[in-house]
């Protein structure tokens, strides 16, 4: 359980980061270091360069910038929960934060960490891409933003180039008459769910709904929206049967993994559940 | 509280024993300050890393080791060429054909499980030593898994050793009362399958050596986290061929065993062949997902149980074939497969039992003697199969297990198998625990609560821990094992000063056995615990020692506390003749009381350090033929019978705690999920040393019950025999956020056949495995589920849930 | 784990069986391959990465085509060690023609995987796995038609 030798860097801004990330091939990005560490150590993973960018300052910040949330991609998981700004703006945000491993870990990891390290299963990713979050990532060539939907293209795997760093994380301050739900089905609090399910649901002023977005975690090598559940949403009161009908579609699109914790058939009958849950729970949520 | 009557008269003050002080261990245990293997340095010392086989079951074609050789800070690498050069196999207890099975440390031609040791490197940094073992060539020839019991009967089935020629490695039928009577008389028959699955103990410290060879004396020190060390110590010598005298094994702080680490005796020997090929010491630590791949897991089985009954629930008689997967080598096996003996009729009354036990290697890693070693697979079989007849016969289950159950007038009650349960009173154990958690209450709620949808069930269940096990049991599976009872050593000493010293040597691994004895050798000698130094640790030089010296089998408070009075006995007697000399008084006549020994309802008084002082440095002063010193050594022995080999019975244990629990849970029918809205617990280990330690072990063992039940299973792929439960992402080991409030209450029932009227609690019998088992059940009853296994994750509770939907539809 | 798959190629029976009854060609296909030794005509020894993501490891693969039967059956057996784990791959090919001139390519493909990665790779390993063998095919296809 020791990682195959490295070589460890350690720039003093995310432009240095970015050179090094650019000359030295097999090179990654150290934050938090809560899944990195733990896939060196198994010797999953052994990348010959590790870039060490947690003492860059300047990196954690929360802010609030017309409708957006501005977030520092060293800020922890810990952070994020507790912010006012995020708890109050975008508290689906802290839900899932808080819902991250243990406290020791929360502490460590970071919001771009968890993003980068794209699994499909982790509680930030799934959520991120239901706020339709940005992601503003630096190269040598300057910075780009890369919507949610576009970030995750696989398992591990984002559509940030090998050069890139991400420098910002994005979401948006959520309307009035909002109500959230991050919620997932674990065997234990704090586990890699089974299925997770993040539910953001606005109504208009007649208590119609006017958007809906949900997003299912571990039903596939991304997160995935669940498109047909919100069509199926949009549009209508949504009363007890209209949730049932629409969550019912929560299995359409997804190819959830099998492990000993949850079959794929398994998955899928508990997307359908959990994605009715959470709307429920979101729709309770909503202040007059 | 049930009243606490002593059965006898105890001949020192109680002051101290049943006091709940706070443990002695735990402040320096808490704040880091303990002292483990992985502490230990040696000058000059290597580190060791092992390659472990990939597959499940294949043929070792071809071992290179020349690349990793040649990496620098490489110093030896062991591969069962090796192994073959310093060992021989080590003995089995099992008669033929299968003591024919070779087990050595290492694979040797063939690996058997998916984790096997296949070779083993010593290196200046672990670092080294895991990138050499990554440039260890192993060709193997991988063969068919087989990774089931049943399947493993099978005449196809591959074979796990072929020089056995047969995966069924024991099979033996016990047959006691009349059984087919007890079916002739039934008003009904009930049969059910039963699966009790595989869990471990998963302690925090996993296993770890360090091997130091001493050339010029040729003495081999093995540092190790052993909790039976000195029973091991017959495997070491007989397989290494080495003097017995020659080889010194040290245990320091321990973190935690559950029996685990009793197995460890293979990575003893490895790690000191090891140290011997480099001429240097070796330190290995075992990594997390070593633990659990490498075995040590409990005794996998499966049920095939009759029960005879009466209409009134009544039981008659029970016929079970029991299924053992013991996993790909017998280490401690088949001994698990025979432990029922211990509980035959469980906690109930009736007479008439069949066991027809079959033991079966399987390419599973090996299993290991953990928690409610053989008894829990056998108690929780009796406890689904009573459920099973209340709800066939349209009874309470409650009432059912109150009318079977043992009557407190009965005790001591000798069980079908001859195992004598000492003292205690089971129905109101349970009546307790149920009254703990309002059952009343849930019971009128509950078919409201259905209406609405709400799965509420109700589980109570009382399992036994039998406690002080009598080796002598083992002769049922192979008559000429020469190794029978019970016994335990303690020296004890004052030194010149007066401070008593006490060496037991038990290889206490969280049980605290420095402040139980304390508290102990404090009441014989008037002092405070705080007056009483237990030496820390185990060195086979210096504590005394017998083959049946360790810490397992729920006996601490019982054979290591009957060397401890016996020593302390021994030693207040010598003190007591020195002061009554001084004193010019009868020995008889004098009182121990803080620090001094005084001539009763005088104020005329010797200071132990005065006594001391006479016996070892003014000892001209000494009584004629007294011996100078005071030091003294005490062996107990446990008063058992040899067994009855005709009719295989035998009193297997000597006391028999016991806990009863009840508890509410919630089915989520969506998801499958149990959530436990109440527990309670009564316990009964007769007269409790420490009480406070004795509520650290009943929590302790609710919560792995409670793990077993709902978190903890050792899953392995069918396909491949890969262990899929590798890591604590997978190996579900629940935190405090997972484990509800346990209400806890206390019975004292003293066991008559210990003097301080003690009982085992160690093990405490992981109840849960009954109680959840039962609560999901009845949650689930207007669906009409049946639990058949020990381990409800959610998925397969969703699958029950669905299929008896789409039943009734 | 067991896959399969079906795919048709715009170029006659016999030119695809002699393409992939060479070893170079069918190893050009597998995962970033860093190095290739053919000792025999019908064994290869291929060095290559595979993994998802960051998530990579070296495995060294021997490969043997067995039961050749040009031109329309051929197995490809494979056994690969790395990363602390083993891979066992036994695939099968049947070419049939189709009636534009082109050829029918139906595979078959079973492995085992031991090891680290089969124990704690579960929730990735069939997608990962589903994924590189597809990869494989589809590379045939489009070395044979491009």
């Amino acid at each position: 359980m020791i990682p195959r030798s490295f070589e460890y860097l350690r720039p003093s801004t995310l432009q240095e980061a970015v050179q090094l990330l650019d000359k030295y091939e097999e090179s990654k990005i150290l934050a938090g270091g809560q899944s990195l560490i733990a896939l060196m150590k198994l010797r999953l993973a052994s990348p010959k360069y590790i870039i060490d960018i947690t003492r860059i300052p300047g990196l954690s910040y929360v802010k609030e910038e017309g409708n957006k949330i501005l977030i520092g991609p060293l800020t922890t998981h810990d952070t994020v929960e507790n912010s006012p700004i995020i708890r109050n703006k975008c508290p689906i945000l802290s839900e899932a934060a808080s819902r991250i491993g243990d406290q020791q870990i929360r502490n460590r990891g970071t919001i771009a960490g968890t993003l980068c390290h794209a699994d499909p299963s982790a509680d930030v990713p799934t959520t991120f891409l239901a706020l339709d979050g940005e992601v503003v990532a630096m190269g040598k060539d300057g910075e780009r933003v890369i919507k949610a939907k576009d970030f995750f293209q696989d398992f591990f795997t984002t559509a940030l180039n090998p050069n890139e760093v991400v420098k910002e994380v994005r979401v948006p301050v959520l309307p009035p008459k909002t109500g959230t739900a991050y919620i997932k089905h674990a065997r234990r609090e704090g586990d890699f769910a089974i299925v997770a399910v993040a539910a953001i649901i606005t109504l208009d002023e007649n208590n119609v709904c006017k958007s809906a977005s949900i997003s299912l975690g571990s039903v596939g090598p991304t997160p995935l929206r669940a498109v047909e559940v919100e069509n199926a949403l949009v549009g209508k009161k949504l009363t007890d049967e209209v949730i049932v009908a629409a969550s019912e579609l929560a299995d359409r699109g997804i190819s959830p993994p099998s492990d000993i914790h949850g079959s794929a058939e398994y998955r899928a009958e508990m997307a359908k559940v959990f994605t009715k849950r959470a709307i429920r729970l979101a729709l309770s949520r909503i202040g007059g | 509280m049930t009243e606490a009557l002593l059965s006898k008269e105890i001949p020192v003050p109680r002051k101290w024993v049943g006091t709940p002080i706070k443990a002695k261990e735990f402040p320096r245990l808490i704040t880091g300050q303990g002292r483990y293997v992985d502490d230990i340095k040696i000058p000059n010392m290597l580190y060791a890393a092992l390659l472990r086989s990939p597959y499940a079951h294949a043929k070792i074609k071809r071992i290179d080791t020349s690349k990793a050789e040649k990496l620098p800070g490489v110093v030896a690498i062991v591969t069962q060429e090796d192994v073959l050069k310093y060992c021989k196999p080590y003995p089995q207890i099992v008669p033929p054909p299968a003591d024919k099975l070779l087990d050595y440390c290492i694979a040797v031609d063939k690996v058997r499980f998916a984790g096997e040791p296949v070779a083993a490197v010593a290196a200046t940094e672990r670092a080294i030593a895991e990138d050499a073992c990554e440039l260890i060539e192993v060709e193997y020839e991988p063969l068919p898994p087989v990774m089931d019991a049943e399947e493993a009967l099978k005449p196809d089935a591959p074979l796990v050793h072929e020089e056995v020629g047969t995966n069924l490695v024991w099979h033996e039928v016990f047959d006691y009362g009349d059984v087919d009577k007890a079916f002739a008389e039934a008003d009904k028959v009930i049969s059910l399958k039963l699966h009790h699955h595989r869990y471990g103990g998963a302690p925090t410290e996993t296993h770890a050596v360090v091997a130091d060879y001493d050339k010029g004396t040729g003495v081999l020190t093995i540092y190790c986290n052993n909790q039976m060390p000195m029973f091991c110590m017959a495997l070491i010598g007989l397989s290494f061929n080495m003097p017995t005298d020659k080889i010194r094994i040290i245990t320091p702080d321990i973190g935690g065993g559950f029996g685990s680490k009793i197995l460890s005796y293979t990575y003893m020997m490895l790690i000191s062949i090891l140290a011997m090929k480099a001429g240097r010491p070796v330190k290995w630590m075992e990594d997390r997902r070593e633990n659990l791949a490498s075995g040590t897991h409990c005794n996998e089985a499966t049920f095939y149980v009759e029960a005879a009954v009466k209409k009134d629930g009544t039981i008659l008689g029970i016929k079970a074939k029991t299924l053992h997967d013991v996993g790909a080598y017998l280490r401690y096996e088949p001994v698990g497969a025979l432990l029922w003996i211990q509980v035959s009729s469980g906690p109930y009354r009736f007479k008439n039992l069949r066991m027809d036990v079959n033991a079966i290697v399987t390419n599973k890693g090996p299993v290991a003697p953990i928690r409610g070693y053989g008894r829990i697979q056998h108690l929780w079989m009796l406890e689904r199969t009573v459920e099973q007849v209340a709800r066939q016969l349209g009874l309470d289950p409650i009432e059912v297990k109150l009318k079977n159950y043992v009557r407190p007038e009965e005790m001591p009650y000798v069980s079908p198998s001859g195992a004598t349960y000492d003292s205690g009173d089971y129905p109101t154990a349970l009546k307790k625990a149920l009254q703990m958690i309002n059952y009343d209450e849930w019971r009128r709620k509950q078919p409201e609560l259905w209406r609405q949808g709400r799965f509420v069930g109700i589980g109570a269940a009382l399992f036994q821990d039998s406690g002080t096990n009598n080796f002598a049991q083992v002769r049922l599976i192979y008559k000429n094992n020469p190794f029978s009872g019970n016994s335990r050593m303690a020296e004890m000493w004052m030194d010149e000063f007066g401070r008593i010293i006490v060496a037991v040597g038990s290889n206490p691994h969280g049980q605290c056995h420095e402040t139980v004895v304390s508290q102990v050798v404090a009441d014989v000698f008037g002092v405070t615990p705080d007056d009483v130094f237990v030496v820390p640790g185990f060195d086979s030089w210096v504590h005394g020692w017998t083959g049946h010296s360790g810490s397992y089998a729920s006996q601490f408070a019982v054979s290591g506390i009957g060397a401890v009075l016996g020593a302390a006995k021994r030693l207040r007697e010598k003190i007591a003749t020195i002061a009554a000399h001084m004193l010019k008084a009868k020995p008889e006549d004098l009182e121990f009381k803080e620090g001094k020994v005084c001539v009763k309802g005088t104020d005329r008084c010797v200071a132990f350090w005065q006594v001391a002082n006479l016996a070892y440095r003014n000892n001209l002063e000494l009584p004629e033929g007294v011996e100078p010193g005071l030091r003294v050594i005490y062996t107990w022995k446990a008063p058992f019978k040899l067994p009855d080999l005709e009719k295989k019975t035998v009193n297997a244990t000597l006391t028999y705690s016991y806990q009863a629990h009840a508890c509410v849970v919630e089915v989520d029918p969506e998801t499958g999920k149990v959530k436990i809205l109440d527990y309670a617990v009564v316990d009964d280990c007769g007269v409790p040393i420490n009480p406070h330690i004795v509520e650290g072990q009943v929590h302790g063992s609710t919560m792995n019950g409670i793990a077993a039940a709902l978190f903890e299973e050792y899953v392995y792929s069918k396909d491949t025999g890969q262990l899929l439960a590798s890591t604590f992402m997978d190996y579900l080991f629940p935190t405090a956020l997972e484990i509800p409030d346990i209400k806890v209450d206390h019975m004292i029932s003293p066991s008559p056949f210990t003097e301080l009227g003690t009982k085992g609690v160690g093990e405490g019998s992981l109840v849960p495995l009954g109680s959840i088992a039962g609560a999901i059940e009845d949650a689930l009853s207007p669906l009409g589920v049946v639990i058949t296994d020990s381990h409800n994750p959610p998925e397969r509770i969703y699958r029950m849930i669905k299929e008896a939907q789409k039943k009734r539809k | 784990m067991h896959f399969e798959g079906t795919f048709d190629i715009k170029a006659p029976r016999q030119k695809v069986w002699d393409f992939i009854s060479i070893p170079n060609n069918v190893a050009k296909c597998l995962p970033d391959l860093q190095k290739l030794e053919v000792p025999a005509p019908d064994r290869f020894k291929a060095t290559v990465k595979a993994g998802v993501g960051f998530v990579k490891g070296t495995f060294n693969f021997e490969f043997t085509m067995l039961d050749m039967q040009p031109p329309t059956h051929a197995k490809l057996s494979g056994h690969g060690s790395g990363t602390g784990s083993t891979v066992d791959l036994e695939t099968a090919i049947d070419l049939s023609d189709l009636p534009d001139g082109g050829t029918r390519m139906a595979w078959k493909a079973d492995a085992k995987v031991g090891g680290l990665i089969a124990s704690v790779g579960q929730r990735l390993l069939e997608g990962a796995a589903q994924k590189l063998v597809s990869n494989l095919f589809a590379c045939l296809k489009k070395q044979l038609e491009g």
